[in-house]
């Protein structure tokens, strides 16, 4: 689906500053939870039941960062594998893509060391690449991916690392804005975006482990 | 529409609205609505108007939990708000706004307050002041074009701002009529015309249901369908249990669990705002839900397990109230419906590319802008596709949607009877490890089969052996394949896949008609084009002249009656079967027994003059079409054939294009481009209004079925001067 009109453009913004513009992916398995980080981080709202995704869902959110605001345009796209396939055609020219697993199921945590891996080959170096491990409210009675796997394997691929809850509202907004910061940042110093990216993840990581 | 089911006719509601915002103090106030005139959106509109909102806010009504204690639950669909009416206690309905703040609102789109479809806003704008008030935002031209516009599209709301079903939902009485004194369905065409008309009341439903997905073979009393769903009730009880017990042993393999846990995943955020599966994960509705889906997906392997599955199988177990007997349902729709699912997504590309060329029919204009702005491909519409349109209505009223719409497909009644697993499949295929060596094939066959449709890859490495083929042979081995797949004993003979012994070439063949998505982006993107050509393609040879002959064997055959006895078709009799009767009886809901004169003079009797009614009444075509046009040059005829269109779906067609058009304005005049048309037809999820969209769809696609009787009639002509 092309949206080549709206990618990282910049149009003037009602208060006359310029409005950038950042297109975002949520990625994961099934049932992970990327609908609900969506709707929390975009209408403050966490609907019990979210139902499934059919194809893809999309979503827009502005906030102020750096005084500078920047519309997030999310696609929220189907977690089933069989859809895998349809994948490339959101990511494709993604600012940053928020890969998503359960905390609570070892198995989404495979998936989503998939998805990063195939991000990694996919996309443009400078993606931002999010994995937030999902569901932190259950941690305490049903955790199955360990904090430090994850952290590990965040650090050693360059990703920004944070445990969330779309439930409870835990890190999602935070994760958000960082993912915010590292673009507008990008975008006023393209060549200082690769030491950053370590630092982020240690931020997300310790306000996810509040939990 | 509020209140059009199961509820007290309650005349006004009286509503006292805290607002908070978490900084100002609250503010109140109070109004009244009519609750049979009022959704949820307009809700959201008049408060967003009353309080001033201009962000987000989310509503919340009071209640009662178990203990009596008040407590606030959240409003979010047209059904929490019926829900809030039922209950709303004496004398106001308690409502509660919480607005989330921004510091930048400006760019942010916004939607709520003033997404209100139009033309709900403005049948009640001459009669109900407090509304008055909500379309002031809206400028005074807007209005009048609007207006206008929607006058002659049929779109405007009658005066009372209720559409009215062309008839009464059947009831019971009447639908004893269609039997005769032992319970042989003796009119099932009339059966399909009068539910196409008006719909079936809801404890009507269970029984009407099982006819209309035509799970019965033909020719049962009412005592030997009895017997009949008896013992399909048992065959299902057998294949749930051997899985079950399969499962609590721990003696599955891999895939099975997976497709477990997928099928949970699902059947836990399946309808559970619906009142039948409300409560604890383990709700006992919940769980048959759960058990319909394995046991299809298991004893399936070709479909097995897909996202979407359970919500087309949630409104059969409602309606059933009965696992057993929905599984049966479910197992009929899924004769049509299973090649939305496989990974190829023929079925769904083809629908996408129906729509855009009926679209480009009759809106030019809408269609050159969707063009222009990368949405031609229709890629918006999967839902509606995939879901034939269930989560697009609130939920009672997509149950009215999905019956009328069956109701216009050929009743095709299972020859023996209805199968309720795939001919090769045994539970022993289940377990971990195969049992005899010559079982172990079959066994790989299936782990296989499971383990593609998981990925949603089919053997790629095969692809090359049959990608040098020509289009048309393909191209004609994947239409004879799906216009007969609603014959389930064609269907088993066709496809290799019931019996895993068999070789996987035919399947091969059916699977590489469209190529399959690949990894790569431009793949993706080429082939999306590809595939559209491809039907283009298609579409192409089937009206040029020089290969009408070759043609009117495959479809032809099934158009023409099976007494034909042209010697062309007569060759290919033998995978017709003799019970298919003429191309228009089969898709409309009239007699299929009688001859071709009364099958026309049918059409033009009943169906026609209803079209014409709803004509008068909503204002003519032709003034719709030179709107949009300027050159009034629609012509029906000129789009597939029934059995060929939307994939065998004609009428979720014309459902689809009277979504679009029902949203035309609103899509034009805020220059939406792709991602907000699809932001905006999710934010519609169970907001469009079922009547009215149904009234419309049934005047467009009555003057289909006319331009396309026209064809027939002219093919048999033709088809009489080849035979000279």
């Amino acid at each position: 689906m092309s949206n080549s009109r709206r990618n990282s453009g910049t149009r003037p913004g009602a208060a006359g500053g310029r409005i950038q513009q950042a297109k975002l992916v949520l990625l994961g398995d099934q049932g992970v939870g990327k609908s609900s980080l969506a709707l929390r981080f975009v209408r403050g709202q966490f609907p019990e039941h979210s139902e499934a995704t059919v194809g893809a869902a999309f979503l827009t959110q502005t906030i102020l960062v750096q005084g500078q605001s920047l519309k997030f345009d999310i696609w929220d796209t189907a977690g089933q594998e069989r859809y895998h396939s349809l994948a490339p055609m959101y990511y494709r020219g993604a600012q940053a893509a928020v890969v998503v697993y359960d905390i609570n199921n070892a198995n989404t945590f495979n998936r989503a060391i998939s998805w990063v891996r195939e991000l990694r080959q996919q996309t443009a170096v400078n993606t931002v690449i999010v994995l937030a491990g999902n569901k932190a409210d259950l941690a305490s009675e049903h955790r199955a991916v360990p904090t430090e796997d994850a952290r590990v394997f965040a650090e050693e691929t360059g990703l920004i690392f944070a445990e969330c809850s779309a439930k409870s509202g835990l890190a999602v907004n935070e994760m958000f804005m960082m993912i915010a910061h590292k673009i507008v940042g990008k975008h006023a110093s393209p060549n200082s975006s690769q030491g950053v990216q370590l630092t982020g993840g240690e931020e997300a990581s310790s306000s996810g482990c509040k939990c | 529409m509020a209140g059009f089911y199961n509820m007290d006719q309650k005349e006004v509601i009286r509503i006292k609205v805290k607002k908070c915002d978490g900084k100002t103090q609250a503010e109140y106030k109070k109004f009244s609505i009519d609750p049979q005139i009022t959704s949820f959106e307009m809700l959201q509109g008049i408060l967003a108007k009353a309080f001033e909102i201009r962000s987000d806010f989310t509503i919340s009504y009071m209640t009662y939990d178990s203990e009596g204690q008040n407590v606030y639950q959240s409003m979010l669909s047209d059904w929490d708000m019926d829900a809030a009416f039922q209950c709303a206690s004496e004398p106001y309905l308690k409502l509660r706004v919480d607005v989330r703040l921004f510091e930048d609102l400006e760019d942010w789109d916004v939607i709520a307050p003033v997404e209100i479809p139009h033309h709900q806003l403005l049948g009640l704008v001459d009669k109900h002041s407090i509304l008055s008030a909500v379309t002031g935002s809206i400028t005074h031209k807007l209005v009048r074009t609007v207006s206008s516009m929607q006058r002659a599209m049929g779109f405007k709301h009658p005066e009372n701002g209720v559409t009215k079903p062309a008839k009464l939902p059947m009831c019971d009485t009447e639908f004893r009529n269609y039997l005769d004194s032992s319970g042989f369905m003796i009119k099932p065409n009339e059966f399909r015309q009068s539910v196409y008309q008006g719909g079936i009341e809801h404890s009507l439903r269970r029984v009407a249901w099982r006819h209309l997905l035509s799970i019965y073979p033909a020719h049962l009393s009412s005592k030997d369908r009895f017997r009949y769903l008896k013992c399909k009730e048992e065959e299902y009880r057998k294949l749930k249990e051997e899985w079950c017990e399969k499962l609590r042993n721990g003696a599955v393999m891999e895939e099975v669990k997976h497709v477990v846990n997928m099928v949970e995943k699902d059947v836990l955020r399946t309808d559970r705002s619906h009142s039948f599966y409300s409560g604890s994960d383990e709700n006992k509705n919940t769980l048959s839900l759960f058990h319909i889906l394995v046991t299809f997906a298991l004893t399936h392997p070709d479909v097995s397990y897909c996202q979407g599955m359970s919500d087309l199988a949630s409104p059969l177990l409602v309606t059933q109230k009965n696992e057993g007997q929905a599984y049966i349902c479910f197992c009929a729709l899924m004769r049509r419906l299973h090649t939305n699912f496989t990974t190829e997504g023929s079925a769904i590309m083809m629908k996408f590319h129906h729509l855009s060329e009926l679209l480009n029919m009759y809106d030019p204009v809408l269609y050159e802008y969707l063009l222009q702005n990368s949405a031609g491909d229709m890629f918006f519409c999967y839902r509606w596709f995939l879901l034939e349109m269930k989560r697009e209505f609130p939920f009672n009223d997509a149950l009215h949607v999905l019956e009328v719409m069956w109701a216009t497909l050929p009743h095709c009644p299972p020859q023996h009877e209805i199968k309720l697993a795939d001919a090769g499949y045994s539970c022993q295929l289940l377990s971990t490890s195969p049992g005899s060596p010559t079982f172990s094939q079959q066994h790989n066959m299936y782990t296989k089969l499971l383990a593609l449709r998981r990925g949603g890859i089919l053997h790629r490495g095969t692809q090359t052996a049959n990608s040098t083929a020509s289009v048309i042979p393909r191209a004609n081995n994947n239409m004879s394949t799906y216009s007969l797949s609603h014959c389930d004993d064609v269907r088993t003979n066709r496809s290799s896949i019931s019996s895993f012994d068999t070789s996987p070439s035919d399947r091969e063949v059916r699977d590489t008609s469209f190529p399959k998505i690949d990894h790569s982006v431009t793949y993706c993107v080429h082939q999306k084009l590809d595939n559209i050509q491809k039907i283009d393609n298609i579409r192409h040879v089937l009206k040029n002249r020089q290969l009408y002959e070759h043609f009117s064997t495959h479809f032809r055959i099934i158009d023409i009656k099976a007494t034909d006895t042209s010697p062309k078709a007569a060759g290919l009799n033998l995978i017709t079967p003799k019970t298919l009767s003429p191309l228009a009886s089969r898709y409309l809901p009239f007699r299929a027994e009688t001859d071709k004169s009364e099958i026309t003079k049918n059409l033009s009797d009943s169906l026609i003059s209803d079209c014409q009614e709803a004509t008068e009444e909503f204002g003519s075509s032709e003034t719709t079409c030179s709107l949009f046009t300027g050159t009034p040059v629609r012509d029906p005829s000129k789009l597939p054939p029934p059995q060929e269109f939307g994939a065998g779906n004609p009428f979720l067609m014309f459902l689809s294009l009277t979504l679009l058009l029902q949203h035309r304005e609103f899509i034009l005049s805020q220059e939406m481009c792709y991602e907000e048309i699809a932001m905006y037809f999710d934010r519609l999820v169970r907001k469009h209004d079922a009547n009215h969209t149904l009234q419309f769809t049934r005047q467009m696609y009555m003057e289909y079925l006319r331009a396309q009787q026209a064809n027939v009639k002219e093919d048999e002509d033709l088809e009489f001067n080849l035979n000279f």
